[in-house]
């Protein structure tokens, strides 16, 4: 396709939605975004600004500012974008897990996950019900819905922090978990407001079912994907098969009514450790051993990450909607309170133990990003709130919620990493408990210092106060002009 | 107080929240709620193209064919998915699939087979064109009464060959690297002749004038300055190359920079596409260039880098998706509303069929001796239209031109017969039969099939 000067007109027309943009020049821009993206990266490791934010930003000039790309000409394709992007970002970063670090991070992970849940969930529930008047219900799931943090801003991040193994895997273990706690419990919900009751035992069914299924799942397709892979190789343009196979176990989970998101995870935890299962489990089953991914296919994955997610941030730029600046400003309310309660979730769920750095930990207080999760479920809320008002005003809250807390956690993490001001704070708040029982300790010790003083006292009026020389006292004492006085001596020991 | 300032903002909200923004709601819950169907079915499709290729290459029936079929049933059959609700994106979509493929297929040719065909590729490419014009020209005024401006510009828009459906066709065929390379040019070339001659009659037929200076110019600036432009970004790319590779993940710059390279040049008024394949054709053969050039050799004391193995392999992995998705969208905004056009576009398409023949004889009977026959059957039996024809079909009616709505029906109906037409064709002329006996004698071939043939086939 071509042309001379009409090129523009011809374009002007096409039956489209981007109005008066040329085609030429959207496709200049994507090429242009690409480099961008390895730009912002490279900006993110030297100075830590996260590259999300900048393509958010990205986003938010050519949508809801300058109006160039509507929202509404990319609902299809924006939602199917975004299931690939997570679906491709959890299956990569599951295939850098090893079972070994998966273990160690595993009951740390859990304690964050359930502690940041339930006080994101009781802190969003009490504003909404107390302060914004809304229905308990309906407030406890918009709790529910902004309880988890999002896996496809969550990985980029810790990935480029260079994090230690572990704290990495408990955040990414904590997105993926998280996001089944809100999906199970705001759609529980969300049918409990439609049906005016609540099944408690459903929802651990479920919570339980998601989980453990999904993992299965999620670990026998990639035992059987690593069994033929060798086969698939044969194939001429293969590479490709193993996304689509994830998107296929992906689908199937879903369909199924569990987690695709664990599933997904789950099938690159299983490649990543194929050689471990075989070991373990397979080896007198099956007679072959099974492939594990090479090298081209690993950079592959890795290239088609970064090209999702550069897509994806500016799609979350474009979605969000400025229209009405009340739900931004209880969302940007709310995403505050959020972060300020992160500091002593992550304070008491992370504990010695662990031995996570210092810095790791404020990292992890100031990561707190929502999501997809959140945005899918605002969404699907909507039709479900008798209240059609009430329905969007929570949806655009969640909106303004999850752009906020993308952005604060862009701006908190370039802060923290220069060691000024914020760091100090982060250091003194997540070290806060620590130094009371600092306090308390020494009060203790002084205490009992002057417990054991008083004691050795006593012991030494025991002495004095021994029957014999008692005797010899009195005796003395009876005698006129002695030394022993009954009313200086006596008082003097006895204190 | 709270209560009263909530119940202020939610009715503000919801008075302004217009009943369109509240459909959308709905077309977007229809969709989270089956994502998980879609990412499922892209998957799967994924393997259908694997499962189709293979039996293309057993069974030679194109994948193309059972790639549109999809498209066809959860489109217009099924109206599971409607191209209005794909919007914009589509077009950005065929675009991206249209510069890649052009940029994949020329890092395969290389300079050497493309000297040798350039002749043959330019005479093919014009006669090819100005016949189809000038013959669908008289159809649509026989059939339809069009006036002649009006039937030119339809000529001129089925005039062309698509590259996103011949470079995947020939790449699995059994032609010789000449044939191959004439084609792939072609169908490259010929979308500049669509679109500026189509252009200049929609302007003649609008205004009744026409510039002849203005077309002739128009199409050697496309053809000279993108050739150029293509070669020196492969150049300047070339030299970045290796400075580009210390960053992480950075094998997918190279298409980007394809697209920036499309984009500027569709932006300057030059042809896109013949940039994305003038920079592949350089990307191939930049090392040739550097040893036979002394003014290179001047300039640039280093070696200039070259594709890896790698990077390749993944753009012919992401070729191949994107094709698949490709055909599959094809299927899928494909037209079933009215018969009359329909109808129309088959006989039109038939027509080019017949006359591929005579074309094909016309443009490469001086190679001859060097030319093998087979070559000469196939070329005759692909002729798809494709992007450059749709969009180009679908301006008339939104200029108001009379007729406009008819002639985009004819063109997408043509479209769909003649990809159809190409992927039963090939097959079939592989094979000895009755149809590929009348193309091989139709080319010179008189004598019947010898033994051996008829041992070869059993």
């Amino acid at each position: 396709m071509n042309g001379s000067t009409p090129i523009e007109t011809l374009h002007q027309n096409l039956p489209s939605g981007i109005s008066s943009s040329k085609i030429g020049l959207i496709i200049a821009i994507i090429g242009l975004l690409i480099f961008a993206a390895h730009l912002f990266s490279a900006i993110f490791s030297k100075r830590r600004i996260p590259d999300v934010l900048f393509l958010i930003i990205i986003g938010l000039i050519i949508g809801p500012l300058t109006h160039w790309v509507r929202p509404e000409s990319l609902v299809l394709i924006g939602s199917i974008l975004s299931a690939v992007t997570l679906v491709l970002i959890l299956f990569e970063s599951g295939i850098q897990l090893s079972f070994s670090t998966l273990k160690d991070s595993f009951r740390p992970s859990l304690r964050l996950t359930a502690l940041n849940f339930i006080i994101s969930a009781i802190a969003v529930w009490l504003i909404g019900w107390l302060v914004l008047k809304i229905d308990p219900i309906i407030s406890l799931m918009l709790g529910c819905v902004l309880g988890g943090t999002a896996s496809a801003v969550v990985i980029p991040t810790v990935r480029q922090l260079r994090m230690s193994q572990k704290s990495a895997t408990i955040m990414i273990l904590e997105a993926a978990i998280g996001n089944v706690f809100s999906i199970v419990l705001a759609l529980a919900l969300l049918e409990a407001i439609k049906s005016q009751h609540v099944e408690f035992g459903m929802i651990f069914g479920n919570i339980f079912s998601s989980f453990i299924l999904a993992t299965f799942f999620g670990l026998l397709g990639s035992i059987f994907w690593a069994m033929i892979l060798d086969k698939v190789r044969n194939i001429k343009y293969s590479v490709l098969t193993t996304p689509a196979f994830v998107f296929i176990i992906y689908g199937v989970s879903e369909w199924m009514g569990y987690s695709g998101a664990i599933a997904a995870l789950a099938f690159g935890i299983g490649m990543a450790n194929i050689d471990g299962i075989y070991d373990s489990l397979l080896k007198k089953v099956v007679k072959k051993r099974p492939a594990n991914l090479n090298d081209t296919e690993r950079a592959l994955f890795s290239e088609l990450v970064l090209l999702l997610k550069t897509f994806f941030f500016v799609f979350v730029g474009i979605s969000i909607q400025l229209t009405y600046w009340q739900p931004i400003v209880v969302g940007l309310g709310i995403t505050a309170v959020l972060y300020i309660l992160r500091i002593p979730v992550v304070r008491f769920a992370i504990s010695k133990r662990d031995q996570i750095p210092d810095k790791e930990l404020m990292y992890m207080s100031a990561i707190d990003p929502k999501g997809l999760t959140a945005a899918v479920l605002a969404t699907q809320a909507v039709s479900y709130i008798p209240d059609l008002q009430t329905g969007l005003f929570i949806k655009n809250v969640v909106f303004s919620v999850i752009l906020s807390s993308i952005v604060i956690n862009s701006i908190l993490i370039p802060l923290i990493a220069r060691e000024k001001g914020l760091y100090r704070f982060y250091d003194k708040t997540l070290s806060f408990h620590q130094k009371m029982k600092h306090a308390v300790n020494k009060t203790k010790a002084e205490q009992e210092e002057k417990r054991k003083k008083r004691s050795r006292a006593r012991e030494l009026a025991d002495e004095m106060f021994y029957p014999e020389v008692l005797e010899d006292v009195f005796k003395d004492q009876d005698s006129p002009g002695s030394l022993n006085h009954p009313e200086s001596s006596n008082t003097d020991v006895a204190d | 107080m709270y209560q009263d300032t909530l119940q202020q903002v939610i009715d503000t909200i919801a008075s302004q929240e217009t009943v369109q923004e509240t459909f959308n709601q709905a077309d977007n819950l229809g969709v989270s709620d089956h994502t998980g169907l879609v990412i499922a079915i892209l998957g799967l499709l994924i393997f259908a193209a694997h499962l189709f290729t293979e039996i293309f290459s057993r069974k030679r029936i194109p994948d193309v064919l059972l790639l549109m079929a999809i498209g066809l049933i959860v489109g217009p059959l099924l109206g599971w998915v409607k191209p209005e609700s794909l919007g914009s994106v589509a077009n950005v979509f065929t675009t991206i699939t249209l510069v890649i493929i052009l940029f994949e297929s020329g890092t395969k040719l290389n300079f050497n087979t493309l000297l040798n065909s350039i002749k043959g590729t330019m005479r093919l490419t014009t006669i090819n064109f100005f016949v189809t014009m000038v013959v669908v020209a008289v159809l649509g005024v026989v059939i339809e009464h069009f006036d002649i401006l009006t039937s030119l510009m339809l000529g001129a828009i089925l005039g062309g060959t698509s590259s996103a459906v011949v470079i995947p066709m020939v790449s699995q065929l059994k032609v010789s690297e000449k044939g191959g390379t004439i084609l792939i040019l072609e169908s490259a070339f010929s979308d500049v002749l669509c679109i500026v001659f189509a252009w200049a009659f929609l302007k003649a037929a609008q205004s009744g004038s026409m510039h002849i200076g203005n077309v002739i110019g128009s199409i050697l600036s496309s053809f000279i300055l993108s050739t150029i432009i293509g070669f020196a970004a492969a150049l300047l790319w070339s030299y970045v190359l290796d400075k580009m590779r210390h960053f992480k993940d950075s094998i997918l710059t190279t298409p980007a920079f394809v697209f920036i390279v499309y984009g500027l040049n569709q932006w300057f008024g030059f042809s896109g596409a013949i940039a994305a394949l003038a920079f592949g054709i350089g990307m191939a053969n930049i090392d040739y260039a550097y040893h036979n050039s002394t003014i290179l050799k001047k300039i640039f004391k280093s070696q200039p880098a070259q594709l890896n193995d790698i990077e390749r392999q993944l753009f012919s992995e992401v070729v191949f998706l994107l094709k698949t998705f490709f055909f599959v969208y094809i299927g899928v905004s494909i037209r079933l509303d009215h018969f009359w056009p329909i109808l129309i576009g088959f006989i039109i398409t038939l027509v080019l069929f017949a006359l591929r023949i005579p074309i094909v004889r016309a443009s490469v009977h001086r190679e001859r001796g060097e030319f093998p026959i087979e070559d000469k059957v196939f070329m005759s039996g692909i002729v798809p239209k494709g992007l450059a024809a749709a969009v180009l079909a679908t301006i008339p009616a939104q200029q108001g031109l009379p007729g406009g709505e008819l002639i985009q029906n004819i063109v997408f109906a043509v479209i769909l017969f003649s990809i159809i037409l190409t992927s039963i064709l090939v097959p079939v002329l592989e094979h000895n039969n009755a149809i590929s006996r009348f193309y091989r004698r139709c080319f010179g071939e008189h004598k019947e099939p010898s033994i051996t043939d008829l041992l070869d086939q059993e």
